[in-house]
């Protein structure tokens, strides 16, 4: 295979999409592990639930853009749910519970999507204005996921204009560092945790209705996202946002990169590098704490 | 107390005697639902032994698991004439050795960090698998060995060919290795496990060698489920990802909260329970996993306690009724 400059940069660009998606799903997975100290295993299944709702929506209206509106809209009030009804009562049976919480959601999830929408993968097409291609260094490169790029990095600004430059964001940060403390100073925590959970379902659900068309919907997608999500957060530090994004873009292109110059060995090659992380730092390369 | 422990003991050697009878009464498939049975309790006990007296959450079982279960059949498959028990060591050893290894990394972290690690050495286990085909055929699995003939010493040779004779080999492994488990649990270094459950500071406070103990435990949870992997190859002749994948693991963990953390018969009802259900509902619905689930939050949520802490409530119940009646003769 001949490897040339534009190569290079379309497999970057490439890596950089795949980050961004990987980052939505990562961040709200983040931000309530830190909140909270609940690793949501069932949260790459909100990814997938948001991706299905967002084909329904978008099957009996044919707007894609109502589907990216409501489907997160859905998905965050199902998540407030479990926050509220579900985690909240396990948390004082201390957090093997709630992962075997999470655990069960999973196969609640997924054998439920299977159920309502049966096991065959679906295509999405993407909305006709984004069809087509521009040219970078003379090379065609899909106008959708130049969208995807862009509309994530606007998502991440935002969120991070909320996180830390809004009141609001202050308190969650805050309840990141110590809930107690926070509930102590007569701040509603319980509501700020059903929110950021929400928030954080769906974030996913944004990236699954914005991955459907890239990459197809399916049972299988939970899988795909939501392990490299876990090797993101974790690498990146349980709790940190920067963490996530530096994470992203690192296992990104190591995907990207991976997929086309060493595929035997890419996969191997992510697992080792977060459990080399987490025995060695488990806090994670920006996390401040375990 | 002495009563009751001659009651559990009757109980016992019922339950082991229709157990070793089960051949002459059951048809094949019923029969090979109850070899499955077996091990996958074993599996399930080796996960408990580490989630409900070490008390930590492991999602990685199935690489054990798997690397028990490949191994066998890669010596199966490349050793001439090897003999069946030393197949199954091999296997059993094998996964022992990957443990001891995983484990070096695994007594650093505690918590989700430890579940989180668990979950990597398991993906690297089932990349390796997937990936190397030269050695594990990657998505085809490995088939074709034969099983060899077993021969014990008086008894003669006995060939595998047999659903009965594979499920004896399969019941008598289990029972054994389970009884050692069990008696595991009553020795110093048992306790000392369970201390750690409680209370690791207090454990070092104490004097114990904390990374010792957890070495040992990992090391022998390995070994068991490293077993469970070689005796599912001999039974299903025939090995593929999906003795390795994280839905093993799954399987595993939902078996034992099913049954009852802790409890040392929870994971072994919670095998029985899970895999009788697969097979009455697969036949109903190709979607019994989402029953499978509901059932599972639904414990998780309000019965903690799984399957066996009913069987005690009612055995408490009944106890104490015949307590009653002793005191009312008297």
């Amino acid at each position: 295979m001949e490897i040339s400059f534009v190569t290079i940069l379309i497999t970057i660009f490439h890596g950089l999409v795949y980050a961004m998606l990987l980052y939505l799903v990562a961040s709200g997975l983040t931000l309530v592990f830190g909140m909270m100290g609940v690793l949501n295993l069932a949260h790459a299944f909100f990814y997938m639930l948001g991706a299905y709702i967002g084909y329904s929506i978008f099957q009996h209206t044919g707007s894609f853009w109502l589907a990216l509106v409501l489907a997160p809209i859905v998905t965050g009030v199902l998540g407030a749910l479990v926050e509220r009804y579900m985690l909240r009562y396990l948390h004082p049976f201390g957090h093997i519970y709630e992962l075997l919480l999470t655990i069960g959601l999973q196969l609640v999830i997924l054998e439920g999507v299977k159920w309502y929408w049966g096991t065959q993968p679906l295509t999405a097409p993407p909305p006709s204005i984004l069809e087509g291609s521009i040219s970078i260094l003379g090379a065609p490169y899909p106008l959708y996921r130049i969208f995807i790029l862009l509309f994530s990095v606007a998502l991440m600004v935002a969120l991070a204009w909320v996180m830390f430059k809004t009141r609001l964001g202050m308190v969650v940060r805050a309840a990141v560092d110590n809930p107690n403390m926070v509930s102590a100073l007569g701040i509603n925590t319980p509501l700020v945790f059903a929110g950021v959970f929400a928030l954080g379902t769906a974030l996913a659900a944004v990236a699954g209705v914005i991955a459907g068309p890239l990459l197809g919907i399916s049972p299988g997608m939970a899988d795909a996202v939501g392990f490299d999500a876990f090797v993101v957060v974790v690498t990146g530090g349980l709790g940190s946002l920067l963490g996530a994004v530096v994470a992203s873009l690192l296992i990104g292109e190591l995907q990207a990169f991976g997929v086309m110059f060493f595929p035997r060995f890419c996969l191997v090659l992510m697992f080792i590098l977060m459990a080399v992380v987490l025995s060695i730092r488990p806090q994670g390369l920006f996390g401040d704490r375990e | 107390m002495m009563k009751h422990k001659r009651i559990n003991l009757i109980v016992a050697i019922v339950i082991l005697g229709i157990l070793v009878a089960a051949p002459f009464f059951l048809d094949d498939v019923p029969l090979r639902l109850l070899t499955e049975m077996c091990y996958m309790a074993l599996f399930a006990v080796s996960l408990n032994v580490l989630l409900g007296y070490g008390g930590m959450l492991s999602f990685g079982h199935s690489a054990y698991f798997g690397v028990g279960a490949y191994t066998t059949a890669i010596a199966l498959l490349h050793i001439q004439g090897i003999g069946l028990i030393s197949a199954i060591v091999i296997g059993g050893l094998s996964a022992l050795i990957i443990g001891a290894f995983f484990a070096v990394f695994l007594i650093r972290v505690s918590g989700t960090a430890f579940a989180m690690l668990t979950m990597a050495i398991m993906q690297i286990c089932f990349s390796i698998a997937l990936k190397w085909r030269s050695v594990t055929g990657g998505d085809d699995g490995l088939g074709g060995f034969e099983i060899p003939d077993l021969y014990i010493p008086l008894i003669g040779k006995i060939d595998m060919l047999e659903t009965a004779h594979i499920y004896w080999l399969v019941l008598v492994i289990v029972v054994i290795m389970l009884a050692v488990t069990w008696y595991l649990f009553k020795t110093p270094m048992g306790r000392t496990i369970i201390l750690l459950r409680e209370s690791t500071s207090r454990a070092s406070f104490l004097g114990y060698q904390n990374t010792m103990t957890k070495f040992i435990l990992f090391m022998y949870t390995a070994l068991l489920a490293g077993v469970a992997g070689s005796l599912f190859t001999v039974f299903q002749e025939f090995v593929s990802t999906g003795s390795i994948d994280i839905f093993r693991s799954i399987d595993a963990i939902l078996m034992t909260v099913i049954g009852g953390v802790g409890t040392f018969f929870g994971p072994i009802l919670g095998a029985i329970v899970y895999l009788f259900l697969q097979d009455l509902l697969s036949d109903i619905t190709d979607r019994w996993q989402f029953f499978v689930g509901l059932l599972f939050i639904a414990l998780v949520m309000w019965y903690r306690g799984g399957l066996m802490g009913i069987v005690t409530w009612v055995k408490n119940r009944f106890m104490e009724e015949n307590h009653l009646k002793v005191a009312k003769e008297k």
